[in-house]
């Protein structure tokens, strides 16, 4: 028996999109003038994600969900962050002790360019 | 209901082991079907090394990890023609003395070169083994120029790779086996049966009667009965497959090449990504060590170039002085595979030791060394990303990689079900499955140890040799 995490990844588009938009955004140094580049990133990522084996993917979410709750004691969620200040919370989780965190970081940092700029390619930006 | 259906003899998996083995078959008379998970997709259908080709050619899309001190990222094919889909289609052969070793540790019965050398030429002559017309490629040229700067042996790799007359060294068509051998298994009027994912071998006793699965996507049930069956599904799977049949004795032995890749950039244009994959490697270090480059399209720089790099925009804007390189070695290590009950999937563990991480290190800084000799102004280091500028900057990785930040990967993956008498390995000297009278296997996990160089070359030999013996005795058993 096999099964699909798609759903409850794609549940998660706000927190996924908050992290693909900082890795954006050290690409462009503008990710407001990148809204749909973003957003395609983001439903890419989604989609990779969603096609990891499921031990991987559900780990994944789990990190995405607690990395979204780590900015709770300012009050709000990650993806509610300004960019500049997610951005920071995103170098916090990169010198963790935890080699998942840190994996969870590279990850994004990687496969969010890796995507971006194939997307960019495509779209011959 | 499940669908039920029936051969004469069934080959699990179409990568370069499954789809020789069925083509040879089905040129031999036998009706022979060809059950691949993936789906069948032509080298023309998707840009090579593309995140499109990653969604559709590689299993979980490139993103499958084995766990250990250092996660290992795992890239294997899962689509007709498998691995050799999505290569670098770069061949060797292996060192004499390492086909010699294989057969004197593992007792490899029928193993002397002089027996298994026809096979190699088979492969070579059959997949267009050769190298580029006219010229290397620029960046293939400045590995060449550092090597040789520093004393080392370098020299163009061939490739599964068919040019016509006249033909461009930036054109001619790889030899997957979507172009070679499943196009002779079809002709034969062999069934390839794709998006079905075969999960257990059913037995009475020691004769094996049916694999059962599902379909891709609808989920339908599946069985196939066979009277032989080859299981070619790669050196993960197969074991998979194998342990989820009820045998304990496969599946400890995993072995790979851990990888390291790293960006470096030049004061004129190097990269051409019309090149494709470099096709120079260093073999000064071989077979522990390998040093060659990798694609180096703008999003596999952006991939590679650390995320810290000082002015990363601008120096990916001028991209085309940058190309990727890496390190690959042996690792001693032997991993593990486990089936994972609801998840379905393989738990995959590989200790990559101290010992890797330092030979790691040391290969960075000996393809940098290399790579400034040949003019190169910056690389970045593989875990930070931060620029080192001279050769003296490389000195600290000459101790080792440190596993923090240390994206390692493997496009290697082989040995799971070693090949030999040796009382512990599964399958015998022909890749037949010790305990079952019709069950073999054909592919990257019979291999006894890492050969050392890209490995499809040696698996095709191999899986050939076997095949040519299943004939023999077949046939001599009609004539019994």
């Amino acid at each position: 028996m096999s099964f699909s995490i798609k759903g409850l990844v794609e549940s998660n588009f706000d927190a996924i999109r908050g992290i693909t938009e900082v890795v954006i955004s050290r690409e462009t140094g503008a990710a407001e003038d990148q809204l749909e580049m973003v957003d395609e990133t983001t439903l890419e990522l989604i989609a990779r994600i969603s096609a990891m084996p499921p031990h991987l993917g559900f780990g994944m979410m789990a990190l995405v969900r607690l990395f979204e709750s780590s900015a709770l004691a300012s009050g709000v969620v990650a993806s509610s962050l300004t960019v500049v200040n997610r951005g920071i919370l995103l170098d916090r989780w990169r010198r963790a002790p935890l080699g998942p965190a840190r994996d969870f970081v590279t990850f994004f940092d990687k496969m969010g360019a890796f995507v971006y700029y194939s997307k960019c390619e495509a779209a011959d930006v | 209901m499940s669908e039920r259906l029936y051969t004469d003899v069934l080959v699990i998996g179409s990568g370069p082991g499954g789809a020789t083995t069925a083509a040879l078959l089905a040129e031999n008379g036998f009706e022979v079907m060809l059950v691949e998970e993936g789906k069948h997709i032509s080298i023309d259908d998707t840009p090579s090394y593309s995140l499109e080709e990653m969604g559709e050619k590689y299993r979980a899309g490139g993103l499958n990890s084995s766990f250990g001190a250092t996660n290992v990222t795992m890239i294997e094919g899962r689509c007709v023609g498998g691995g050799s889909e999505v290569n670098a289609a770069l061949y060797h052969r292996p060192k004499e003395s390492q086909l010699d070793s294989w057969r004197r540790e593992f007792n490899i019965a029928g193993f002397e070169l002089s027996e298994i050398e026809p096979f190699f030429e088979n492969v070579e002559s059959e997949l267009s083994v050769s190298k580029r017309p006219n010229t290397v490629g620029p960046s293939s040229l400045a590995i060449s120029k550092g090597a040789k700067k520093c004393g080392w042996s370098s020299g163009e790799i061939e490739r599964f790779w068919k040019y016509d007359k006249g033909e461009e060294a930036t054109g001619g068509r790889r030899q997957s086996m979507t172009e070679t051998m499943i196009p002779r298994f079809l002709k034969k009027g062999g069934r390839l049966l794709t998006g079905v994912r075969l999960e257990r071998i059913k037995s009475r006793g020691g004769v094996a009667t049916s694999a059962v699965g599902r379909r891709v996507g609808s989920g339908g049930k599946i069985s196939i009965g066979f009277n032989v069956v080859f299981v070619c599904c790669g050196a993960i799977q197969t074991p998979l497959l194998l342990r989820r049949s009820g045998l304990r004795n496969v599946g400890d032995t995993l072995q790979m090449h851990p990888m390291i890749r790293f960006a470096a950039r030049f004061p004129t244009e190097i990269n051409d990504p019309k090149y494709g994959v470099p096709v120079v490697q260093i073999d000064e270090f071989k077979p522990a060590m390998t040093l060659g480059g990798s694609y180096s399209s703008l999003p596999h720089l952006a991939l590679w170039l650390g995320h810290s790099v000082p002015d990363r925009e601008e120096k990916l804007e001028s991209w085309r002085q940058m190309a990727v390189f890496y390190v690959a070695v042996v690792s001693e290590g032997r991993g593990s595979i486990r089936h994972l009950p609801v998840v379905g999937e393989p738990l995959v563990r590989f200790p990559v030791s101290g010992e890797d991480m330092g030979a790691l290190g040391l290969g960075v800084k000996r393809m940098g060394e290399a790579l400034f000799e040949a003019g190169a102004t910056e690389l970045y280091h593989p875990n930070t990303g931060a620029p080192i500028n001279d050769p003296r900057g490389l000195l600290e990785l000459g101790e080792g990689l440190d596993r923090k930040g240390a994206a390692v990967s493997t496009i290697h993956l082989f040995s799971s079900c070693q090949m030999g008498e040796r009382d512990d390995c599964p399958v015998d000297s022909w890749g037949a499955l010790k305990g079952k009278v019709n069950v073999y296997v054909n592919d990257a996990s019979i291999l006894p140890t890492s050969p050392g160089v890209n490995p499809q070359g040696t698996i095709m030999a191999i899986v050939r040799r076997n095949v040519a013996h299943f004939l023999e005795n077949r046939i001599s058993r009609k004539r019994g």
